[in-house]
C-alpha cells in the first residue's frame, strides 16, 4: 500500500487524516509543520503528502512549492486540506504546485476517491 | 471633559482586568477540551483497527449478509465521528483568535468606537476579517456588519465549500 505523509500543525487532525487512511490499508507519517514534513520527505519516500495551509515555521504552501522543486517530489500528488477556501489561495496553491485542494471538514470517503484517484 | 469619555476612562482598569479574564478563561476551556478530544480520538482510532480485523474475517468466510451489513453501517458512523470531530479543530482555532483579540484589546486600552478609537474599530475589523477563511464567510460579515442581522435562509445559502474538493 502506498505511504503517505499528512501535514497538519494540530495533534488532532493529524489524528482524523491518519485514522481514515490507515483504516483504508495506507501506511501514514504524520508531521507537525513544514520544517518536519521538509525533513521526512528527504529521508523518506512519500507516494503523496496531504498538507495543511496555515502552520507554525512553514506554511503549506511554502511545502508544496519546496517539495514541487526537488527531483523526488516533481510528480508526487501533493493534496492541500485547509480550512482556506478563497479561489486567491486556491491559486496560491496551484501556482506552488498542489494538486488538488480540499476544504475541511474533509469527508473521509471523499478523501479516500480522491487520493484513490490522483495516486491511479 | 465629555462626560462618556470620562466615565470610560474611569471604567478602563475594570474593562482591562475583565477582558484578561475572559482571555484566561478562553485558555483554560480550550484546554479542558485537549484530554477528552484525544481520548476520543484514540477510541475511533481503535475501533477502526477493530473494524479492520472484523473486515479480514468476514472477507475470508462464506457471505454473511447480517455481518456485512453490520460492519458497513459501522464504517458510515465511524466516517461521520471523523468528519464531525474535526469541528472541535476549527473551534479551538477560533476561540484562539477570539483570545488573542481579547488580550490585544486588554493592552491597547478601552475599546472606543467614535473618536481617536475609530481607528481601533477599523483595526479590529481588519484583524478579524483576516480570521475569514472563504469567500462566503466575507459576504456574511459584510452583510452583517450592514444590517446587525443575517436571515437565516440567506446564512444557509453562503455556507462555504466545507468538504470540497477541486483537483487542478
Amino acid at each position: 500500500m502506498a505511504r503517505i505523509l499528512a501535514v497538519d500543525d494540530s495533534p488532532s487532525m493529524r489524528q482524523m487524516v491518519s485514522i481514515a487512511l490507515t483504516g483504508a490499508g495506507y501506511d501514514v507519517e504524520q508531521a507537525c509543520d513544514g520544517v518536519e514534513a521538509l525533513a521526512l520527505a528527504q529521508e523518506n519516500r512519500f507516494d503523496l503528502v496531504i498538507t495543511d495551509v496555515n502552520m507554525p515555521n512553514m506554511d503549506g504552501i511554502t511545502l508544496v512549492r519546496e517539495l514541487r522543486g526537488k527531483a523526488n517530489y516533481k510528480f508526487v500528488p501533493l493534496l492541500v486540506l485547509t480550512t482556506e477556501a478563497t479561489q486567491e489561495r486556491k491559486q496560491q496553491g496551484k501556482a506552488a504546485g498542489a494538486t488538488g485542494w480540499l476544504v475541511k471538514p474533509f469527508n473521509p470517503e471523499r478523501l479516500l476517491a480522491t487520493i484513490a484517484k490522483v495516486l491511479a | 471633559m465629555n462626560t462618556a469619555i470620562h466615565e470610560s476612562l474611569a471604567k478602563a482598569p475594570e474593562l482591562d482586568v475583565s477582558v484578561q479574564a475572559a482571555a484566561v478563561l478562553l485558555t483554560l476551556a480550550m484546554r479542558d477540551t485537549e484530554s477528552p478530544v484525544t481520548d476520543l480520538g484514540q477510541a475511533l482510532s481503535r475501533m477502526v483497527a477493530t473494524l479492520t480485523t472484523v473486515r479480514e474475517h468476514v472477507e475470508k468466510k462464506p457471505f454473511n449478509g447480517d455481518t456485512d451489513g453490520t460492519r458497513m453501517q459501522l464504517e458510515s458512523e465511524l466516517s461521520i465521528c471523523i468528519q464531525s470531530l474535526q469541528f472541535h479543530d476549527r473551534l479551538i482555532q477560533q476561540l484562539a483568535a477570539v483570545r488573542n483579540l481579547l488580550t490585544g484589546l486588554s493592552s491597547h486600552g478601552p475599546l472606543c468606537v467614535a473618536g481617536f478609537g475609530a481607528q481601533r474599530w477599523e483595526e479590529l475589523l481588519d484583524m478579524l476579517r483576516d480570521r475569514l477563511s472563504a469567500d462566503q464567510h466575507h459576504q456574511l460579515f459584510d452583510l452583517l456588519m450592514r444590517t446587525g442581522v443575517v436571515d437565516n435562509e440567506l446564512g444557509s445559502e453562503l455556507t462555504p465549500a466545507e468538504g470540497s474538493v477541486e483537483l487542478f
